[in-house]
This record gives C-alpha cells, sequence and structure tokens, in this order.
C-alpha cells in the first residue's frame, strides 16, 4: 500500500499534534507546579482536550500556551475536592532532597511555586515560562525570586547553600 | 545536602516521573450530515439484523463464525455483535440530524472496544459510559476525570460528536502505520475516504474517514489520540485499534451489504 498517497501533509490532527509538542511539556510543567502529579495531569488532559476541541480559535491565538493555562486554571475546579499534593522526596533515589521541601513548596502561594519550579526546577528561562503560564516576564522572575526567598527562610539558609 | 537550587532541579525531575501519564482525549466518531432521506432498505436490512441478532445471538456467541480470522494472524473476535436495540436503528433515524448516539450505547461500545483489544492484542482497562451530550466515553477504569463535550459548529465537517472514545495512555505506538487491513473484514481501500492520517510523536493520532458503498455521501469519520509524554513509538497499536473499532463499528451498524463483498 502506498501510505504517502493517504496521508495528507499537513492535516489538522498533524498541526495540532506538533502544537501539543511544542507546548505540551511547558503546560504539563506548569499544572504540575501548580497542582501536583496527580491533579496537575488531569488538568493537563482537559486542557489538551479542550485545546483539540476548540483547535480553530487556540490556532489562531498569540500565545495558547498562556490561554490554555487559564483554560486550566479554570478546569482545575472540577477537582477542588482532591487536595494539591507534591510527594515526598524519594529517598532511594534523591537522598539529598530536604524531606520538607514538598511541605515548603506548597505552602508558598500558587504563582511563586509555579514560578520557581518552572525556572528553577524544570530549567525554563524566564521568558520561556512567562510565554507557558502567560505572565510577563518580569512576573515570573519576581515570583521566583520571592518563592526562592521565602524557601531559604524556612529551611534556615541565608543563600544557595 | 546539596545547594538549593539543585534540590529544586532534583525534586522537579522526580516531580516529572511520577506525575501520570496524561491521558488520551477525544475520539470523535463523526458522519457528515448531508443526506437528507432514509433509505428503507437501511430499514429492512437493521430490522433483519435486530431478528437475527435476537435469535441468534446465543449460537453466534458460541460459534465465533462472525470473527473474521485473520488471514495471517490468529486473534479472533469473540466477542458478540451488539446486542442492544439501539444497535439497529430504528425507522426514524435520519442520517442528517441522527448521530452515532443514535446506534451505539455505552454498552455496545464496550463490546466494540473489547473486541478491538482482543483483535490487537491489547488490555487497556475502558469502560465506556453515556457522557449527557451525545457522546460515549472510555475513560480508564477508576479515572477521576471526564469531559465536557461542547456541540460542534455547523457545517464542521468532522466535528460532530456521535462518539467518543478515549484511551487510556498506553505504551507507546508506532512509526509508521504497517499494519494493513488484514483482519478486518468491513475495510479496505474502497470503503477509506477521503484522508487516512496517522501520526507518531509527542502525540500519537490517527483518523479514518470511511465511505462505504452505498452510503458514498455519508461518511463516518474516526479518530483517536494518545498522548503519554514518556512514550516512544515502538508499535502500532493506535492503528490498529483504530482499524479495528471501525471495523467493529461498521459490521453492527450493519453495513455489511454496502461494504465490499466478501
Amino acid at each position: 500500500m502506498d501510505w504517502s498517497s493517504l496521508v495528507a501533509p499537513k492535516s489538522t490532527e498533524t498541526v495540532f499534534a506538533e502544537f501539543v509538542e511544542n507546548h505540551g511539556a511547558g503546560l504539563r510543567h506548569a499544572f504540575v507546579a501548580r497542582y501536583g502529579p496527580d491533579v496537575g495531569a488531569d488538568v493537563m488532559g482537559d486542557v489538551t482536550e479542550y485545546a483539540w476541541r476548540h483547535w480553530r480559535k487556540v490556532s489562531q491565538m498569540e500565545n495558547p500556551s498562556g490561554w490554555l493555562y487559564r483554560v486550566g486554571q479554570s478546569r482545575s475546579r472540577r477537582y477542588l475536592r482532591r487536595p494539591v499534593r507534591l510527594p515526598a522526596p524519594r529517598s532511594e533515589s534523591e537522598p539529598n532532597i530536604e524531606p520538607e521541601l514538598p511541605r515548603i513548596l506548597l505552602a508558598l502561594p500558587n504563582a511563586q511555586r509555579v514560578a520557581l519550579l518552572l525556572t528553577h526546577g524544570f530549567g525554563y528561562t524566564v521568558r520561556e515560562a512567562a510565554g507557558i503560564i502567560g505572565v510577563s516576564a518580569s512576573t515570573v522572575q519576581q515570583n521566583a525570586h520571592r518563592g526562592l526567598t521565602q524557601i531559604r527562610a524556612e529551611m534556615g539558609v541565608s543563600n544557595d547553600a | 545536602m546539596p545547594d538549593l537550587l539543585t534540590q529544586l532541579s532534583d525534586y522537579a525531575r522526580q516531580l516529572d516521573d511520577e506525575t501520570p501519564p496524561l491521558h488520551a482525549f477525544a475520539t470523535p466518531v463523526a458522519r457528515s450530515p448531508r443526506r437528507a432521506t432514509t433509505r428503507p432498505w437501511v430499514v429492512l436490512v437493521g430490522a433483519a439484523v435486530a431478528v437475527l441478532l435476537l435469535i441468534g445471538v446465543p449460537l453466534l456467541i458460541t460459534s465465533t463464525w462472525f470473527a473474521a480470522p485473520p488471514v495471517q494472524e490468529p486473534p479472533v473476535t469473540t466477542v458478540a455483535p451488539s446486542t442492544t436495540a439501539t444497535t439497529v436503528p430504528d425507522a426514524g433515524f435520519e442520517y442528517p440530524t441522527d448521530s452515532l448516539c443514535d446506534w451505539f450505547t455505552a454498552e455496545d461500545m464496550n463490546q466494540i472496544i473489547a473486541a478491538a483489544q482482543e483483535r490487537v492484542g491489547t488490555g487497556w482497562p475502558l469502560v465506556a459510559f453515556e457522557a449527557e451530550d451525545c457522546a460515549r466515553l472510555a475513560p480508564p477504569v477508576g479515572a477521576r476525570w471526564d469531559w465536557n463535550h461542547t456541540e460542534p459548529k455547523p457545517g464542521s465537517q468532522n466535528a460532530v460528536p456521535g462518539l467518543a472514545v478515549s484511551l487510556m495512555p498506553v505504551a507507546w505506538l508506532g512509526e509508521e502505520p504497517v499494519a494493513d487491513f488484514v483482519g478486518h473484514e468491513m475495510l479496505d481501500e474502497s470503503v477509506t475516504y477521503g484522508n487516512l492520517h496517522y501520526h507518531c510523536g509527542f502525540l500519537d493520532l490517527m483518523s479514518v474517514e470511511l465511505r462505504v458503498e452505498g452510503h458514498e455521501d455519508d461518511v463516518l469519520s474516526f479518530s483517536m489520540f494518545l498522548y503519554h509524554p514518556y512514550a516512544s513509538c515502538e508499535g502500532v497499536l493506535t492503528y490498529q485499534f483504530g482499524l479495528a473499532v471501525a471495523d467493529s463499528m461498521l459490521r453492527d451498524m450493519g453495513w455489511v451489504d454496502g461494504a465490499r463483498q466478501h
């Protein structure tokens, strides 16, 4: 069978797949940072489905990722009964993580936790993180800095030590 | 203890690892509402199929004559065609306005999914249920989510949500659709129409438009996609599963007479 004759060069599905491939990882990290792995994954699922359903509109957006992050925030309401949870550090594979780190992260304001984990955790630049969640770079930088300062205070360290 | 930034990085990696596989999504199965008339012979064939099902299902279940054993591979469908009354639409079924929700119940979809999984050798824990707005969803057992499907915009050929199947993210799918129509009695090139998309990557997609002889203006569009952040392309399960589902649906819809003759 000549598959090339059956596969359209740029179908809507392909374009959407490329979009998810390009933007999905950042959104997924943002939702995990905001809601934890369990709820974050569900929210990401809802958002991807929503993006597919509204692809005509989403594809025209200047920053679809930022808009979808807000869609996720809206959709997260259905999971209100499920607490935001961050897992304890794995003692076997991550023995050098302060056990209190998840609790301290959860105590941060949501925006600070998301900004902090996106930039210092998942390794996005400030500009990239700003694009993912649809805010200004200065907002991300400020929130990340405040979050980092708060964590240092909680952990009793004055610098990166 | 490492510095705080290293801890954050390590902990983020752990979060990444522990994030459950992200969900698969809508599988709109849509018909293009083009035809305004209901063909009488369709009703007659449907009624005949209904009678056959009611009388012969116990025998069919044990005989599996309908299983259409593949030419090369051994998988045999042992799930009977749907036995619910809605499998065969009544005389009031209107192609232009009715959707596949008028044809398949959640129970029907469970049987179709089971049959498809048996064919392709998957064991995804899917259970279909009826959503509010004409959709059949099949999330993983125990899934804590559902969707709010919205009605499509008029004129969108492939957006009519007649039926939806959600697939649990599984070990990933194929690089190329090496599978063909072997084992799918209802399918061959003559009933594929328009396009057959398959995309393998971060998001796995498959979309098939089927056009059965005698129903050239009634396109059955079927698509699904899986989303799995950890996946890599290792098989063609989505493609095979999609073919099997489409095959079963066409079979249940009584389009045998209009499809390729065997």
